[in-house]
């Protein structure tokens, strides 16, 4: 399964504001769902197994557009 | 365009504050939002319709958040209540919370009290030749008094701006990556200008009382408003006073690799204020001759203040842990803040000559206003003056003559604190680092006015010349 380590992202609105802007591109219904860690601010995207190469890497741009998230 | 601000509960870092703003964003009207943690508001700027109580409240509902044409009251036990057949009662539960509460914040006047009046600081004097612990003593103190009401007011309204963003589920650790990047600021320029100092010597002596004044004015103004911010004052809100959103949400973000270039850059900018204590070693580094001798002293004495101030930052984080004990720490902190402002702004008043409360509480001279001024041989007027503890006590006439030369004689008995950087705006130019014994300096002819001499943060009570 392929996965996008977000810097960052703390909590359930984080989650839920990354989701809203994948939404805006349509890209959302490639996240199966997500994992967080508070402490170390990070979450996990775990994405479908039907994500390309295409799709992942414009997640990434998207989430690293967004201020204080960075994808690894 | 219209305006409708609606109070909110249930927010606990700055992604909340965006979900919100983003969300309401989505409806037809809304034209713009801004959501804020530290108010717990959300301020909508709409055409036609505006999103009614309801509505946010289905659908923020998974949020966790609530909405309200009114800020929520929290209810708490009541300290005096009446009860039937048995009249006014104690809640004696309340009693000892609340005494327990004052209690600690008395106990943190007291020692900051005791330490000024202790006068720790004579205890630890500093000279061009002395030791780099004696540096680093010389900053512990400095830290502990009047210094910590202005850096450790900044960082307490800093911290509050801090700990909002991050939320109150975020470790200390992270909390407190910010003061470190604050303190590493402070570091750097206190390094840096100590080395320069000593580099290029009195080329680049701060001279300016009136701009040190008015930085410290900006600055205490901003801390006072912070201040009743943090202690809910309804009518301050509407203010806003926060770093800009873009700033502090990069801060709340990636907290290794964005963001942390603010708290750097005002924990370095903290070298323009006119802390007595920091004046003294700036001078002393002037003198130093040496780069690397200059930043050695400035960095030990930056590293000395570090350590109470960390504590501030410490303290302000495990009172942000929830959102009972943020309140309650924040409303505490806010009156440190107002009484901290306060205290710089009646300061700065004397340093600029300005009528101030310490007028009120002035020792009357122990001469008569018409006494004839002192002249020595070569025909000069004197204003003499004795230096010790934490007082300027004049012993010459407080009234002079306008355009006779003049000179100020000061004896230095053991002055502590900011007393030892003198300050007489009209008078003189820049402040007068007082060495132990006699220092006389030169007034020039000065014009028909009202003076204060006091020090350079204006907290050594004022000594008034009068010249006619």
């Amino acid at each position: 399964m392929k996965t996008i380590i977000v810097q960052g992202m703390h909590c359930g609105a984080c989650e839920k504001l990354i989701k809203m802007e994948l939404e805006d591109s349509g890209l959302d219904r490639y996240v199966e769902h997500v994992e967080i860690f508070s402490e170390e601010k990070k979450g996990i995207l775990h994405l479908s197994a039907s994500t390309g190469d295409g799709q992942v890497a414009e997640i990434k741009k998207i989430i690293d557009n967004m201020e204080g998230y960075s994808t690894e | 365009m219209q305006e409708k601000i609606y109070y909110i509960t249930g927010m606990h870092c700055a992604s909340c504050e965006l979900l919100i703003e983003k969300r309401l964003l989505k409806e037809s009207g809304v034209k713009a939002v801004e959501a804020s943690l530290g108010n717990g508001t959300v301020r909508i700027e709409y055409d036609g319709h505006v999103p009614r109580v309801k509505d946010l409240d289905k659908w923020f509902k998974s949020d966790g958040y609530s909405f309200s044409e009114t800020r929520q009251k929290e209810t708490r036990d009541p300290l005096v209540y009446f009860q039937d057949g048995k009249g006014i009662q104690v809640d004696k539960k309340v009693l000892k919370k609340k005494l327990s509460t004052l209690k600690k914040v008395a106990l943190v006047f007291f020692v900051l009290w005791l330490i000024e009046k202790t006068g720790a600081a004579s205890y630890v004097t500093l000279a061009d030749n002395s030791s780099l612990g004696v540096f680093f003593a010389f900053g512990l103190v400095a830290g502990l008094s009047s210094c910590a009401a202005l850096v450790g007011g900044i960082l307490l309204s800093l911290t509050k701006n801090w700990n909002d963003q991050y939320g109150y589920d975020v470790s200390t650790k992270t909390k407190m990556i910010p003061h470190a990047y604050f303190h590493g600021g402070r570091l750097f320029a206190y390094v840096l200008l100590g080395g320069v100092l000593g580099m290029v010597g009195k080329a680049i002596a701060f001279e300016n009382v009136t701009v040190y004044s008015i930085i410290t004015l900006l600055v205490s103004a901003i801390m006072f408003l912070i201040g009743l911010q943090m202690a809910g004052v309804g009518w301050v809100e509407k203010f806003q006073i926060r770093m800009p959103k873009f700033v502090t949400r990069r801060v709340a973000g990636n907290g290794v690799r964005q963001g942390n270039q603010l708290p750097f850059a005002i924990g370095a900018g903290t070298i323009l204020l006119p802390c007595g204590f920091t004046l003294i070693v700036q001078g002393i580094a002037l003198t130093s001759g040496s780069f690397t001798r200059g930043a050695l002293m400035m960095g030990m004495f930056v590293l000395g203040t570090m350590i109470p101030l960390l504590f501030i930052g410490l303290a302000s984080v495990q009172g942000s842990k929830n959102p009972q004990r943020g309140r309650t720490f924040s409303f505490y902190a806010g009156v440190v803040l107002v009484i901290f402002a306060l205290y710089n702004v009646n300061g700065q008043m004397n340093v600029l000559g300005y009528p101030s409360v310490s007028d009120v509480f002035a020792k009357a001279p122990s001469i008569s206003s018409d006494a004839t001024p002192s002249v020595n041989r070569q025909g000069e007027q004197i204003i003499s003056m004795v230096a010790k503890g934490f007082s300027y006590t004049l012993t010459s006439s407080p009234t002079i003559k306008a355009g006779v030369p003049t000179k100020l004689v000061v004896d230095n008995q053991g002055i502590q604190g900011c007393g030892v950087f003198l300050s007489a705006r009209g008078l003189m130019n820049g402040f007068v680092d007082l060495k132990y014994g006699e220092n006389v300096i030169d007034l020039g002819t000065p014009k028909k006015g009202i003076y204060k001499i006091t020090c350079s943060m204006g907290m050594v009570p004022p000594v008034t010349i009068r010249v006619q």
